[in-house]
């Protein structure tokens, strides 16, 4: 080949890793997945699942050994009984041995999609929703299929397990209610907008909440499928992103412009709305008989404490776009653009220990 | 400053038509066909520069004008700058349209990456980038459905239980259709070195191509297959495209007895008028010119 040849190729290749971003393998971008145990915290970013000490960050052990271009992981594990749950982003499930994330147990091949969303454990078998339309149940056992469910949209929400019911958000602007043991499809809710946040259950009054992009916030009954109520129409309302919570016998929630909005469970009643001062995408975060967070986009999280004067605000250094996750007295917050991936506080707000990943 | 010039109108407009049409695979076909046609002047310009070019650079007596300066590089230079001035032929004038074109590719790549949002956090991006007066609510969820296909994932037809790529494979073929058609005619002697490296970019930009597509999502490859197909029309639109180089039964476009037109003696060397046989195909308006040949006085 003569050097105009050469030239002319490397001009291609150069424009060719202009378009695709210099990347090869799979390519997505999303926030760190992190779950936290009674000993541990597994984080899943990029290329890698990181499980780490909770008492101090440090790493015990890392899936997979080597890093490699062509897996990127981000859907939150679940760990329990001495096994990690995990999926990642090619279209592989694993359930892998606590302590060593690379003794793999099996390993499930059957998805044509990326598993994004945290699984369920469900009994015997495993809940796992993939960007394939399909939601998979798995046997933890042998890893076999036990059932598939065949929707409409790609799934990205953690499904919700209730006896014998499944509860699943749909981007189709639905929520599903499958049969634990068939996977068929009990009954659907209709909403307006897509919704990509998991579903909240209330264990006292039966009754599942849900926000969507329709600008809306409902309350159906889990038993009859019947809409209690919606909230919303009329509104100054933004697209709803995150699962409610229920502090207080009240139902906290969050909008995309920052609205704090608190509604009577029951009734659907607005009680009181306040502002977080910013874009909120991570919605809010219920610290058991304390109080709860919201964290805006931009990194500034507050804690509205339901004595008085207990509020306080920190300045994450990062951008947060999923909900921070309350253990015991630790805070672990996930965060993206900032030099660590995982942050941790106290519940009064005192900082902690944060990871990176080695480089 | 770049997502707000280029890369949100390209997303928003993909978006709409995504709206009107309700279907992104169809949107994305209908915009990367529309954005080729609104590039449709500079690609002709190019198109057109870069064959007049090539007219010139295949004339004898061109040729013989750069080999009598073989050894005088900035002679040959001046040389050659008067015989572009002369002739009205920018040596640039590919390069500037290829320049203009560079943001809008990018854009409408980028568009269709953007609009391909399949994480929460690149649907959040998604949300801040869409104009007020579309209503993100009546947008999301993108389907990505589109015949066998699932426009966020590489495309693999299942037969059986082997998947093919028919995106990739399709790809691979009309990049190769498009570069043989595109590919200028050379003559013999001291065009077998360009003759070579168009044979090798013949067979290396499909294989790029392909890789490319069979590697990334099926949205991004239907793109690749929409706009060289474009370009292939476009080609063949503006009778540039010499069908015989990939279909046999075809005749080769006639090649004849052709006067150069171009005045190339300097000062120090006249030359006599000569008829030569030329294999290049002349372009449409280089060869109503070359029916009358010009005299030299």
């Amino acid at each position: 080949m003569n050097k105009k040849v050469i030239r002319i190729v490397a001009l291609l290749v150069l424009a060719g890793a202009v378009l695709t971003g210099c990347a090869a393998g799979v390519r997505a971008e999303s926030t760190p997945g992190v779950t936290v145990t009674d000993d541990y915290v597994y984080v899943a970013y990029m290329n890698s699942l990181y499980q780490l000490d909770r008492l101090n960050g440090s790493q015990v052990s890392i899936f997979p050994e080597k890093a490699s271009a062509n897996l990127a992981m981000y859907a939150p594990p679940v760990a329990e009984n001495g096994y990690v749950y995990f999926g990642d982003l090619a279209n592989e499930f694993h359930k892998a041995t606590a302590g060593n994330l690379t003794q793999m147990v099996w390993t499930f091949d059957q998805a044509r999609g990326w598993f994004q969303a945290k699984p369920a454990l469900a009994g015997d078998i495993v809940i796992a929703p993939s960007t394939d339309r399909n939601v998979y149940a798995i046997r933890t056992e042998s890893g076999n299929l036990d059932w598939v469910y065949e929707g409409e949209y790609a799934f990205i929400a953690e499904p919700v397990i209730v006896g014998d019911k499944i509860i699943v958000s749909a981007q189709d602007r639905h929520v599903l209610v499958l049969d634990r043991i068939s996977g068929q499809e009990l009954y659907r809710t209709e909403m307006t907008g897509a919704v990509l946040s998991a579903p909240l259950y209330d264990v006292e009054t039966g009754s599942v909440f849900v926000g969507s992009l329709g600008r809306e916030m409902i309350s159906f009954d889990l038993e009859t499928g019947a809409v209690n109520w919606v909230y919303g129409e009329g509104k100054d309302l933004s697209t709803v992103w995150a699962t409610p919570i229920l502090l207080d016998n009240q139902l906290i929630f969050t909008d995309t412009s920052g609205k704090i909005i608190a509604l009577d469970p029951k009734t659907g009643e607005e009680l009181w709305q306040n502002h977080a001062g910013g874009r909120v995408i991570a919605g809010a975060t219920l610290v058991e008989d304390k109080g709860f967070l919201v964290a805006r986009e931009d990194g500034t999280m507050t804690f509205y404490a339901l004595t008085q004067g207990g509020d306080w605000t920190v300045t994450v250094p990062g951008n947060i776009y999923s909900k921070p996750i309350v253990g015991g007295n630790q805070i672990f917050v996930p965060v993206v653009k900032a030099d660590a991936l995982l942050y941790t506080y106290s519940t009064s707000g005192v900082p902690g220990w944060s990871f990176s990943p080695a480089k | 400053m770049w997502d707000t010039i280029i890369v949100q109108p390209f997303t928003n407009l993909l978006l709409l038509i995504t709206m009107l049409v309700n279907n992104f695979g169809i949107a994305i076909i209908l915009f990367t066909i529309l954005i080729k046609l609104i590039t449709y002047p500079l690609t002709a310009k190019q198109l057109k520069s870069s064959m007049a070019m090539q007219d010139l650079q295949n004339d004898p007596q061109y040729k013989k004008t750069m080999e009598k300066y073989k050894d005088n590089k900035e002679k040959a230079a001046e040389a050659q700058m008067r015989i572009y001035k002369e002739k009205g032929v920018s040596p640039f004038g590919s390069c500037l349209p290829t320049l203009i074109q560079f943001p809008v590719i990018l854009g409408l790549y980028q568009g269709i990456m953007r609009v391909m949002a399949s994480t929460p956090l690149e649907l959040v991006k998604l949300e801040r980038l869409v104009y007020p007066f579309l209503d993100v609510n009546k947008i999301l969820p993108i389907q990505n459905r589109f015949l066998w296909m699932d426009l966020g994932q590489p495309d693999r037809m299942l037969i059986g239980s082997i998947g093919i790529p028919i995106l990739a494979i399709l790809v691979v073929i009309t990049t190769f259709i498009q570069s043989k058609i595109m590919q200028p005619p050379t003559q013999g002697g001291a065009n077998d070195q360009s003759a070579a490296m168009n044979s090798s970019m013949t067979m290396m930009m499909p294989l790029m191509m392909g890789w490319m597509a069979y590697q990334f999502s099926a949205g991004l490859a239907l793109y690749f297959l929409t706009s060289n197909v474009t370009t292939i029309v476009q080609y063949a639109a503006m009778g540039r495209a010499d069908w015989s180089k990939i279909l046999p039964w075809v005749q080769p476009k006639e090649t004849g007895k052709i006067t150069p037109v171009i005045d190339l003696e300097d000062d120090d060397d006249e030359e006599e008028e000569q008829e030569v046989v030329k294999t290049v195909k002349p372009s449409a308006r280089s060869a109503a010119k070359r029916k009358r040949p010009k005299r030299k006085k």
